[in-house]
């Protein structure tokens, strides 16, 4: 559900007033809204033609989607109503107080890229060359420019953690195009 | 620094291995020969589900015995395929491994349960039966203040009123539950109608039986050998050929000599893909053969408390196909197969 | 066995050199973790599970465990004070305090309460557990699935009732993590839900899964698209280069008390199964500021600030080990990844875990006594080391964390389709941490979720289908009064329903009654 989201959601607005109005939190109130009822809808055809009785294993799905449904709804007509009470900052997240239209999503979106072909290559290329490759470019999209220590630490990371993994204590890493 | 070295001595193996590999083949095409040149790489056994479970266990014990017992020198790894009680591993065997005679999948009584509830289009019989290799005896208890004094009393109840009797145990459609409805048959009840209420892990019906949710549990004897041995509970019958001590510090009677016709081990075996020679079957056979005849692995199973289960090659074959056709039969019965 | 002999017999299996070790190991990793943002305790216990698997026994990784939880929680203090990043909830009350104090040059001043405060909370709150947990286990026999049940509403409601400045996010939240609770075949009848017809998905979404994604992928992500907005300041430890000194007297005369108050807010919060420590740390921080002679302080580096609440995050540690030993309830994230380790090891904690795994119990008590020494011991003197590691540098180091976020659900599940659901969870995160929705709340979701859905059609079954089995049992019915009470009582006295108050700025600075 969420892995199809694209993270490369677009900037908002900067110009003047609607600056004021990010337009993320209404599309992801959207979307929240939308993917509830789909699920909603899913729960409701896998039950089938089952009687949905108290002990039947399909009320619960229809209560939570319904539930989560509901829910997204008030908050998507409430984003929409009033779109500038912005929700409280939470302390948990929080630290320091960024406004959501002033994210960067470029790098993100490049890292989950970069994840997503990492795991995929991962079983057939084998854990050192993926991890190496990984582990440097990521530092390189989360802004690193010292080319050296980061290759260093990818290479050096990756062999200990192998050997560390696969000799110490059997557990299996691929090794994939590697003699090893 | 050792890594190095290491590396260098496994491209020394592997050119080894490419070179013997050569003359196995030879060999094989001539038809001759005991094939004691298996294995000529890394062995992997796959347990079909995540680490720490009791397939994962045996996977790893294999591997012990193998490597730790000296009768390979080639790595043996284990890597875990979770998922959809061992069925996800049985398709990546049979479709991505076909042949491969250095890729071995531990299996059991559960995948079969699994592989009917889940309605796999992948199933046991598609794979190369190599060995059952280890068992656990079921066993039925009740609590001990319980008015079931024994399994025809339990029986008796759950035949005449099957809402008066809840059975506990294991996850639905797995090897509690198959012999919940196997006693059922034999009682002449309808095994749909039995009150079975799966839990996730033995301890949880455990605490269930104790504090009055059911009225018996089903479980693997080792499981409950404690709370018996206490006092706390009270064994009606084991599920084996022969009875076994399930705690009383005898061995306590069968479900057979209580008059209903059932016998179940929960069996743990190994498996390789489809596709494979016969010598190739042979060699890993013959490995595993020898593998259980080792003091290792007689170690093993007495660390573990395992009972040895043994059966290689085609007394496995016929072993695993009379399996199926049974235990698809049961959970047909109780409703859980189409 | 009684309580006394369990003890000694713990300690004399935590003494032994090998289990010493690994406590020593668990702090050090523990207080590392806690240090650095953005890990957690849960996310370095799910992260480790792959490499314990190769252990014969489960004791020393237990012991590990819990000493990597205590650490954190020390470490974590640290980064709150000296940096102003709080690393969980429950360190939210001390970094408001504690950086202040940091800033005004009383940083050691601020560490050293924390410090000490932590481990006299410890301490008491585990002598607590010691006598507490034989007796609870044995009252815990006698639950039936009703009660289980009705534990389950108290707890959701209670987390319900305070998940935060805003219900309707905390709600959907909520929603969420019930959602990913159902994924899977039905534990009654075997039917799949939600399961879109892949075989991957019939086992469930783990909870350790849905940790590493939230936590590790998605916490990187929602640094990664800020992380010129981070706060890179670190207070200095001797402002001025001169040194100066830890505590003075008048500082220890102000801590002592909050020390005690905290732990007495923080164990019983902490075992009630809607736990977790961030309530508890809230209450003693507004409970400090009502009785301090030096209200004025409050929000401006008042000592009883960080005193109270670190003891109170301390002790709920100990109490929260309670539901999960004696019932098997996980209360927070880290307690569902140390349930998820014990079944690892095919130990079910609950009732009987106390007379069939006795002696790793007690060990793993004994190890909180130990492990609470050691981090004294560990922190206050080393307190410079642990600024160095303040220092290491973002960029490798949220690359290591996706590196270990990928192989510890790969080498669990050799699946590469869990790799990418966990990497889904972590984009569904970052948008949920962007647009300001509680973590937390998804995670209490997916675990008692599931167990209230089982064990009410569970009771129902059992019962045939009477729905009287739940207003029948004594014990039902006290669980669902107390759950009723759990929701109207934060509406009730002000200072309580000032805890779900509308800013956190308000929570430090805002006039007090």
């Amino acid at each position: 559900m969420s892995a199809s989201e694209s993270p490369a959601r677009p900037e908002a607005p900067r110009d003047g007033a609607p600056a004021r109005h990010p337009v993320g939190p209404r599309v992801f109130a959207g979307v929240l809204f939308v993917s509830g009822g789909g699920l909603f809808w899913y729960a409701f055809t896998e039950s089938g033609d089952d009687p949905i009785t108290l002990d039947s294993p399909h009320l619960a799905p229809l209560v939570v989607t319904g539930l989560w449904t509901v829910l997204a709804a008030v908050l998507l007509v409430k984003s929409l109503v009033r779109p500038d009470e912005a929700p409280p900052a939470d302390p948990e997240t929080d630290a320091g107080e960024t406004d959501p239209a002033d994210v960067r999503w470029l790098t993100p979106a490049l890292l989950a890229v970069a994840l997503v072909g990492y795991v995929l290559l991962l079983p057939t290329v084998g854990f050192l060359i993926t991890t190496t490759v990984f582990f440097f470019a990521a530092a390189v999209i989360l802004g690193s420019r010292r080319w050296w220590r980061d290759g260093v630490i990818a290479v050096v990371l990756s062999t200990a953690v192998y050997f560390a993994f696969t000799r110490l204590l059997d557990i299996f890493l691929p090794s994939g195009v590697l003699p090893i | 620094m050792p890594m190095p070295a290491m590396t260098r001595r496994r491209l020394v193996a592997l050119v080894g291995a490419t070179a013997l590999t050569a003359v196995t083949t030879g060999c094989n095409a001539e038809g001759s020969g005991p094939a004691a040149e298996y294995p000529t790489g890394t062995i992997q056994i796959m347990a079909p589900a995540a680490a720490g479970g009791g397939w994962d266990l045996t996977a790893r014990s294999i591997q012990q015995g193998l490597t730790e017992g000296g009768l390979v020198e080639e790595t043996v790894e284990v890597y875990n395929v979770e998922g959809a009680a061992g069925t996800l591993g049985l398709s990546q065997l049979v479709t991505k491994n076909s042949g491969d005679a250095h890729q071995l999948m531990v299996t059991g009584l559960v995948m079969i349960g699994g592989v009917v509830t889940n309605a796999s289009d992948v199933t046991l019989e598609m794979v190369t039966p190599i060995a059952t290799l280890t068992a656990e005896q079921e066993v039925v208890v009740v609590p001990a203040d319980s008015e079931y004094e024994t399994l025809e009393d339990l029986m008796a109840a759950a035949v005449s009123d099957p809402e008066s009797v809840t059975w506990g145990g294991g996850s639905a459609g797995g090897t509690d539950q198959i012999l919940v409805g196997m006693l059922a048959q034999a009682a002449g009840a309808d095994p749909q109608a039995m009150k079975y209420i799966p839990y996730s892990g033995g301890g949880e019906s455990k605490a269930a039986l104790l504090s009055g949710d059911l009225t018996a549990a089903v479980s693997g004897v080792s499981e409950y050998k404690d709370l018996v041995a206490a006092g706390d509970v009270r064994v009606l019958a084991t599920s084996g050929a022969e009875g076994v001590d399930a705690g009383e510090g005898k061995p306590s009677p069968t479900i057979m000599e209580a008059g209903f016709d059932v016998e179940l081990m929960n069996w743990r075996g190994i498996v390789a893909p489809p596709g494979l020679s016969d010598a190739d079957r042979d060699a890993v056979i013959a490995l595993i053969d020898e593998l259980h005849a080792s003091d290792e692995w007689q170690r093993i199973l007495e660390q573990q408390g395992w009972d040895d289960f043994y059966k290689s090659g085609d007394d496995a074959a016929a072993y695993f196909a009379s399996e199926n056709e049974r235990i698809t039969e049961v959970l047909r019965e109780i409703g859980l197969a189409a | 066995m009684s309580i006394l002999d369990g003890l000694l017999d713990g300690f004399a299996t935590v003494l032994s050199p090998e289990n010493l070790l690994f406590a020593a190991i668990g702090v050090t990793v523990g207080t590392f973790v806690g240090v650095l943002p953005g890990i957690g305790p849960a996310l370095t216990i799910a992260l480790l599970l792959p490499v314990t698997f190769s252990m014969d026994s489960p004791t020393g990784a237990f012991i590990m465990f819990a000493g990597i939880y205590y650490g954190a929680m020390y470490g974590g203090s640290t980064t709150s004070i000296l940096l102003n990043t709080p690393g969980e909830s429950a360190s939210v009350a001390t970094a408001i305090e504690g950086h202040q104090m940091a800033l005004r040059g009383r940083a050691k001043t601020a560490l050293a309460t924390s410090a000490i405060g932590s481990f006299v909370a410890g301490t008491l709150s585990t002598l607590a557990l010691t006598l507490f947990a034989v007796p609870l286990a044995s009252l815990a026999v006698n639950f039936q699935a009703s009660d289980y049940f009705a534990l389950a509403v108290l707890a959701m409601l209670s987390v319900t009732a305070l998940v935060g400045r805003s219900l309707l996010r905390g709600l959907l939240s909520l929603a969420v993590g019930l959602f990913i609770g159902l994924v899977g075949l039905d534990e009654l009848t075997g039917q799949a839900r939600f399961t879109f017809g892949t075989l991957e998905l019939f086992e469930g979404i783990g909870v350790t899964l849905v940790i590493v994604g939230l936590f590790a992928v998605g916490e990187t992500l929602h640094v990664a698209g800020r992380l010129r907005h981070l706060p890179d300041h670190i207070a200095p430890l001797d402002p001025g280069g001169r040194r100066v000194g830890w505590m003075s007297r008048a500082d220890l005369s102000r801590s002592w008390r909050p020390w005690l108050r905290g732990t007495a807010v923080g164990f019983p919060f902490g075992a009630l199964p809607a736990g977790g420590a961030d309530i508890p740390t809230f209450l003693s921080y507004m409970w400090e500021k009502r009785l301090s002679k030096h209200r004025k302080e409050f929000g401006k580096g008042a000592v009883e600030g960080v005193a109270g609440p670190e003891a109170a995050n301390n002790a709920a540690f100990s109490g929260v080990l309670i539901p999960l030993l004696t019932l098997g309830i996980p209360t927070s994230a880290t307690a569902a990844v140390m349930l998820a380790s014990f079944q690892v090891f095919n130990v079910q904690p609950g009732p009987q875990l106390f007379e069939k795994s006795s002696a790793l119990v007690w060990a793993l008590i004994a190890s909180l006594y130990v492990g609470n020494v050691m981090l004294l011991l560990l922190n206050l003197p080393l307190i410079r080391l642990w600024v160095q590691v303040l220092k290491i540098p973002r960029p490798p180091l949220y690359a290591g964390i996706l590196v270990f976020a990928t192989i510890g659900v790969y080498a669990v599940s050799g699946s590469v389709f869990q790799v990418l659901l966990a990497y889904g969870v972590g984009v569904l995160g970052l948008f949920m941490r962007m647009y300001r929705f509680p973590i937390a709340p998804v995670i209490l979701g997916a675990i008692l979720g599931p167990m209230m859905e089982i064990q009410f059609r569970r009771a129902l079954l059992i019962s045939n289908n009477d729905l009287s089995v739940f207003v029948t049992r004594p014990l039902t019915v006290t669980l669902l009064a107390l759950a009723v009470v759990a929701v109207v009582l934060p509406f009730l006295p002000k200072w309580i329903a000032r805890l779900r108050g509308r800013s956190r700025d308000r929570l430090a600075f805002g006039e007090d009654d």
